[in-house]
């Protein structure tokens, strides 16, 4: 059973490493873009998970980063 | 082609078959003396990876995927030298050892004492007799706690059930630490979980459980190392030469992810680590 923590974690990190990859320095439309493709088609994660995720994304992708 | 003789060494070099890459890690958190710190989620050349998959769920690491430390194309070849330069004099002597980074199960919790089983959805894809193969856990979420934990593994034999020692983890709050690093305390494992008796290595990982729960996260991750030097001062470079030094060329395999961990003798943050790999075929 995956927790709603660690699928937090996994979408901070996968929003971190797609900034990486593509030399983003600060969120952007283009990140949050790519956290919705990625994640909203997942049936395990809720929609309302991610919503909250990405109301601190920025904050949360520089403990990571 | 596994090298025989020291000719066939020098005229591979001869006819250029090296591959020599320079990478830099800065690190932008304080890493803490004496705690073992992964590189690989360092800001810096090569790009950083952070160990982005489904929670628990194994994940293949490799060159052509992840990136990591560049060697080349061919499909055999060796570890010729390592040079490494740092900016800052606070955290000499830092030893270092380049790995293989092979297999990651992330986002384990800490919040539980149950059984967390894992999904073994892929296998190692080099070293896959397991031989050598070793288990280091990187924190991924601050805990506040030491916690003791145990991992259920197959070892190098294919037998499944086997369990590590008791580990206490560390309660240092930065991501890329390894969890189980500490100067002085009992059951720290410094960097590579301790095996049951008689085990020489790792294929795969079927369980963690954890003695108290916490609030962190961690990655367990299998790794080869390769090769191990040291940062020594500031005015000049730290070479090996692995055929003077170690009278054998450490061999890396086919799209192999390389990349560093590091434990300063010293704070270390606001400074450079830099140096580059050279590799050479025949």
């Amino acid at each position: 059973m995956i927790s709603d923590r660690q699928n937090q974690a996994w979408i901070v990190a996968s929003a971190a490493q797609f900034m990486a990859n593509n030399e983003i320095e600060t969120v952007n439309s283009d990140v949050i873009d790519f956290v919705l493709e990625e994640f909203v088609p997942k049936k395990e994660i809720s929609n309302e998970l991610i919503e909250e995720t990405l109301s601190s994304l920025a904050t949360e992708v520089e403990k990571v980063m | 082609m596994a090298y025989a003789t020291f000719k066939e060494l020098v005229e591979a070099e001869d006819a250029g078959k090296t591959c020599t890459y320079y990478w830099r890690k800065a690190p932008n958190v304080t890493v803490t003396q004496g705690i073992w710190y992964d590189l690989s989620i360092t800001p810096g050349m090569p790009v950083p990876q952070y160990y982005a998959a489904t929670p628990m769920a194994a994940t293949q690491m490799s060159y052509s995927g992840d990136r990591g430390i560049v060697h080349g194309n061919a499909t055999s070849k060796y570890l010729r030298e390592t040079t490494v330069m740092g900016t800052n004099n606070s955290h000499v002597p830092t030893n270092m050892y380049l790995l293989d980074y092979l297999l990651y199960y992330p986002f384990i919790d800490e919040g539980t004492t149950d059984v967390q089983t894992m999904t073994n959805v892929s296998a190692l894809s080099r070293y896959t007799d397991g031989k050598g193969v070793k288990i280091m856990a990187v924190t991924q979420g601050a805990r506040a706690g030491t916690p003791y934990f145990t991992v259920s593994y197959t070892n190098q034999d294919g037998v499944a059930g086997r369990t590590t020692v008791s580990h206490r983890m560390n309660n240092e709050i930065y991501n890329g630490a390894i969890s189980t690093s500490n100067r002085s305390t009992a059951d720290s494992a410094n960097p590579f979980l301790s095996l049951q008796s008689g085990d020489t290595g790792v294929r795969s990982i079927q369980s963690v459980t954890l003695a108290t729960s916490d609030v962190g996260l961690f990655a367990l991750v299998l790794v080869k190392p390769i090769a191990q030097t040291v940062y020594r001062e500031i005015t000049a470079p730290s070479q090996k030469d692995y055929l003077l030094h170690n009278g054998v060329l450490p061999e890396i395999q086919n799209d192999a992810y390389l990349n560093w961990i590091a434990c300063p003798n010293g704070a270390f943050s606001a400074s450079v680590l830099q140096g580059d790999i050279k590799v050479i075929w025949t």
